[in-house]
């Protein structure tokens, strides 16, 4: 019985290992926010790159505000700072990368069961309000974020550790997911890789069924509920021509437009013809993401076409 | 509680551990407690109806043992098999049959006293229904003599390995297992744990993943194309193999660490030539027990019919599997189709037979392989019947399918990778049983380092390609 214990503690001991090197590293800064500024740095760069929900639940949990911004990597660009200066008060963007609307829906609920929050910003475009766009990265990492077992056995916890290992030891600079390519290439790659998500489109009957039960909880709560249509490159605007989606995405328009106030920036204007304003056909630039963070809040419009919801309490 | 759960993860080594402390004379006492305890944990007031199925099938197969006279026999017989089933046959169909009167009384402007009733359905009622009636046949057919200590009877049909999905174990297997005072056994410990290390990968790895598509794609079935369609068809064959087989070797792993012997639920089934073949492979025990208890009376009581008589007994035995399965139109043709592919082959053997030795087809490679594909054709166009939540959604999906390519199928890239990763180590481990037995060993290769390497990259690809969070698996709804 000793030799097989002896056996199952050996067998086990590469496992052991690398939890105690992830309690120590602790990536995603699970167990407490790290004092260690050089490390803190590397989890900002890799860890949050690795898996992005993880790391801003994390961060959200610890310290809680009551204005969230949901979506993809189009509106993780309106940084929480330019927020801030005009409600002066905290705002947590929990936006990602090739966030789906369901991983949006998801945190939603998931904050609003443990929080308090008065206003939520969703980014929604065309792709992302498809049927067919429908990867749940959200849910995984709320599973790991709820178990500290889960915490210390999973993938992003594992790699992430790694990395800022190697970073460490070999003290090299780890970029994740940078694209390969120069802009002009990356910009007509982008534009042809737009094909992925409406090639693919239908009309998301669930996803609709879903916005509307989150529209009726901010009604009943108080909550106010704007969707954010963020600019998009004239290039890429004519797409949707292309794949003759016209009438959908006036339906998708329509659709969101009955659930909460909307500022749409997408459609051809100065803003969205100067390539300048661009990093890529999708991303606007840090100036463009000042001027809708302006608007928003001033209610002065140059280029956003805004709709306000007239159910919803508050957002007259 | 799950196998795939955290609670379970504490659960079972504490159990070993206390069996194993338990002087041998008592451990059925801690193993009957532990089941009822990891039963406790589903939903604690259906425990009573287990214990009550227990209680009924104690009381009346001990009449039936002490019974001499035939036709009295035979009266307790149909009473304790009608009073096991009437729980399963409650919970699961009332509300199907409730609301069918109510809707059909409700058409000619007629009331029905009960409303709509929906009951939640015991977790495994199923698995220990068909447990309990097999013992009660058994000692009918006095295969075996009727359990004196309700104890062990309660174990057998509580057992928690077997208890929430099978496999649907038979009382001449386990109670003298049960009885029986063993030692610790280290090389079924090793064992055990490897085919739990299996499970895992197949539930978490594979069916997991796959679900991720399927769920997408048949829950939404109005948002896909027919390519999705067809591919999510395609993927819920082995989701489902994954699911109900890792969850088998789980049970008969953790059964064994328990030092006991439970059998095999799945045997490679789509290397299988043909739909007889395949259900020879696929939920063994489940098929085993239809055939032990339901096709073979029917054969022999409609044997004057020949050929017919055993086409009549396919029928009505695979029609009562698929009403097993659940309580929905769509189950029913499921069952009726694997009745006519099993009824179709039946009735062409012997043609068939004679076509191959007459071309020496047999051994062919591509008639082999002919062989499977048309199966696993088979298979997958009658389980569309099966995920669909409806019969108007099942033919959506066969006519979308044909018809529906206007633009491109759903993608999500690293769920089709993951599963694609799954599937292959899978095929390549089946196909290596299949064809070459006790060659290219991993898990039960001599050398140390390989097998622990092996152990490794299996523990790894679980932590790193695994779903976790889905505690469910496919067979707790039926």
């Amino acid at each position: 019985m000793i030799n097989y214990i002896k056996k199952l503690v050996l067998f086990s001991l590469p496992l052991i290992l690398i939890i105690i090197v992830e309690l120590i590293i602790d990536p995603y800064n699970y167990f407490s926010e790290g004092k260690n500024e050089k490390l803190s740095r590397l989890k900002n760069e890799i860890s949050q790159k690795d898996n992005p929900y993880l790391f801003k639940l994390i961060a959200y949990d610890r310290s809680p505000c009551s204005t969230i911004i949901l979506g993809d990597s189009r509106i993780m660009g309106l940084k929480p700072s330019l927020f801030e200066n005009y409600s002066k008060e905290k705002v947590a963007n929990i936006a990602i990368g090739g966030g789906t609307i369901q991983d949006a829906i998801e945190i939603f609920n998931y904050v609003t069961t443990r929080h308090t929050i008065k206003q939520v910003f969703f980014g929604v475009s065309i792709e992302t309000y498809s049927g067919t766009f429908l990867r749940n990265r959200a849910k995984p990492s709320l599973e790991i974020k709820n178990s500290f077992v889960r915490y210390l056995l999973n993938r992003y916890t594992f790699s992430s550790t790694y990395l800022i290992c190697r970073s460490m030891i070999r003290k090299e600079r780890i970029d994740l997911y940078r694209p390969p390519f120069a802009k002009e290439e990356f910009w007509k790659n982008q534009l042809i890789s737009e094909s992925r998500f409406l090639g693919s489109y239908s009309y998301p009957t669930n996803y609709y069924n879903e916005l509307k039960k989150i529209s009726e909880y901010c009604k009943e709560k108080n909550i106010k509920l704007a969707f954010i249509i963020s600019p998009t490159h004239i290039e890429l605007q004519e797409k949707i021509n292309e794949f003759n989606l016209v009438k959908e995405y006036n339906r998708f328009k329509q659709d969101i437009e009955s659930l909460g106030d909307v500022y749409d920036y997408n459609y051809p204007n100065i803003l969205t013809e100067t390539k300048n304003n661009f990093r890529d056909p999708y991303h606007h630039t840090d100036s463009v993401a000042r001027i809708i963070v302006k608007e928003i809040y001033t209610k002065e419009f140059l280029y956003a076409k805004f709709t306000p919801n007239f159910t919803i309490n508050g957002s007259k | 509680m799950a196998f795939t759960s955290l609670n379970f993860l504490i659960f079972f080594p504490l159990t070993a551990l206390f069996y194993w402390l338990t002087p041998v004379k008592y451990r059925w006492a801690t193993l009957l407690f532990a089941s009822y305890f990891f039963y406790l944990n589903t939903k604690p007031v259906f425990a009573l109806l287990l214990a009550g199925v227990t209680l009924t099938t104690y009381i009346l197969t001990r009449i039936i043992d002490q019974t001499k006279l035939e036709s009295k026999k035979r009266s307790i017989l149909v009473l304790t098999v009608v009073s096991i089933l009437l729980p399963l046959l409650f919970f699961k169909y009332f509300t199907v049959i409730n609301n069918g009167i109510l809707d059909l009384l409700e058409f000619y402007h007629l009331r029905w006293p009960l409303p709509e009733i929906k009951f939640l359905l015991p977790v495994g009622i199923s698995f220990y229904t068909f447990m309990a009636i097999g013992y009660t046949l058994d000692v009918y057919n006095e295969e075996i003599e009727a359990e004196k200590n309700i104890g062990l009877l309660g174990l057998f049909i509580s057992f928690f390995p077997l208890i929430l999905s099978g496999p649907i174990e038979r009382a001449k297997n386990m109670i003298p297992q049960f009885k029986a005072q063993k030692g610790v056994d280290y090389g079924m410990i090793t064992q055990g744990l490897k085919l739990i290390l299996w499970g895992y990968f197949m539930k978490l790895v594979v069916a997991d993943r796959l679900g991720i598509y399927v769920d997408a794609v048949y829950n939404n079935i109005s948002q896909h194309n027919g390519i999705s369609l067809l591919l999510a068809s395609i993927y819920y064959p082995f989701q489902i193999y994954a699911d109900l087989g890792g969850y088998s070797l789980i049970a008969i792993g953790t059964a064994k660490i328990l030092g006991f012997d439970v059998m095999q639920n799945f045997k490679r089934p789509f290397f299988a030539t043909s739909m007889a073949e395949f259900w020879r492979r696929w939920h063994i025990s489940l098929i085993s027990w239809l055939t032990d208890y339901v096709y073979t009376p029917l054969s022999f009581y409609f044997r004057k019919y020949k050929i017919w008589g055993i086409v009549t007994a396919l029928m009505i035995t695979f029609l009562i599997s698929g009403i097993w399965h659940g309580a929905a139109l769509t189950f029913i043709i499921w069952g009726l189709m694997q009745g006519i592919f099993l009824s179709i082959e039946a009735l062409t053997n012997k043609r068939k037979t004679l076509f191959e030795k007459k071309y020496n087809l047999s051994n062919k490679g591509w008639y082999i392989l002919l062989g499977i594909i048309l199966t696993f054709v088979l298979f997958t166009a009658s389980q569309v019947f099966g995920r669909a939540a409806n019969l108007k959604e099942a033919f959506q999906v066969y006519t979308r399918i044909f018809t529906d390519t206007h633009h491109l199928p759903y993608k999500d890239g690293q769920t089709m990778l993951y599963s694609a990763i799954g599937l292959a180590i899978i095929f390549i481990t089946e196909f290596r049983d299949e064809f070459f037995p006790r060659r290219f060993l991993l898990f039960e290769n001599k050398k140390l380092f390989i097998r622990w390497l092996s152990y490794y990259t299996v523990i790894f690809l679980i932590l790193y390609l695994g779903v976790f969070g889905n505690e469910k698996f496919i067979y707790f709804q039926y």
